[in-house]
């Protein structure tokens, strides 16, 4: 995946997807071993890195998930995830 | 419940639309072994599953092949865009175009529209964690064809990423399988599940 470095924006959600991917794998391999210590720390230790990584892109580029509270309704903005050209504008 | 997450699972940046592309891979929407069949397939299955771990297998696998199912409709619409009619009637996209323009549709590339025929939730363990171990493997091999015949890096980065989810989901399911038998009677070798022939 070639990532624009220059876009700070893209820099971070790509963090954020590669945080929370580690996550969700110890997440499945936790469901099958629920007794694995090494999951289990591989499971907090990302996903409080994608919960930090989400809430700074949430407070710099807006919400990924419909907000507990808001001054002014930014969810339906765009570029929704599958529209790529719009990202690069 | 669910709440939706306003990002893909693995990005999809495709720079060159091409319907041909697109033609091939709305089988993984909406085909016999595509990703809507495969969320609905351990969404439905994980309701009368009587252990609590692979119910989280089931509910936890189900919930990320929903992203896939978004992923692939990404791929779809990146690879449909500013399309000419001289672009459409060569690909011979022009036979989805005619139904659904270019609207995301899950149907197989054969243009057979998606059926719930083509998944089981059988409401017994062995048959259901079965079934789940060969839909991996089948939507692997779908995957590995549509490297075969896609030679775009734009495409074939996102394709191989879902291609690896199928590998690891079908660990996961193994490991559910184990589990499955080893709360099954131990005395039970030959593999089945008797809880609806025992008189009550």
């Amino acid at each position: 995946m070639l990532i624009n470095r220059n876009n700070s924006k893209e820099r971070l959600l790509r963090s954020l997807d590669a945080y929370a991917f580690m996550a969700h794998e110890a997440l499945l391999y936790l469901d099958a071993y629920p007794n694995s210590r090494e999951a289990l720390e591989c499971y907090n230790k990302y996903n409080k890195q994608a919960m930090r990584t989400r809430a700074e892109y949430e407070s710099k580029y807006g919400p990924l998930t419909p907000p507990p509270e808001a001054n002014s309704w930014q969810w339906t903005k765009g570029p929704w995830p599958w529209q790529a050209e719009k990202e690069d504008k | 419940m669910f709440q939706y997450e306003k990002r893909l699972q693995y990005p999809v940046k495709i720079k060159n639309p091409n319907p041909k592309y697109a033609s091939i891979i709305v089988s993984q929407l909406g085909g016999p072994d595509g990703e809507i069949g495969a969320s609905l397939r351990y969404l439905t299955q994980r309701i009368a599953m009587p252990y609590d771990e692979v119910v989280g297998i089931l509910t936890d696998v189900g919930t990320e092949e929903l992203g896939h199912f978004e992923m692939i409709s990404a791929i779809l619409y990146q690879l449909t865009r500013n399309l000419s009619y001289d672009e459409i009637k060569k690909s011979g996209f022009d036979t989805y175009f005619v139904d659904h323009t270019t609207g995301i549709y899950p149907v197989a590339a054969s243009g057979y529209p998606y059926s719930a025929s083509q998944f089981q939730s059988k409401g017994d363990i062995l048959a259901d964690l079965n079934e789940d171990l060969a839909a991996e493997q089948k939507a692997r091999v779908t995957y590995d064809n549509i490297l075969r015949l896609v030679d775009d890096p734009d495409v074939c980065d996102a394709i191989k990423f879902l291609r690896a989810r199928e590998i690891v989901h079908y660990q996961r399911f193994a490991d559910a399988l184990g589990i499955a038998q080893d709360k099954m009677n131990a005395k039970n070798f030959y593999g089945y599940n008797p809880s609806f022939d025992k008189k009550r």
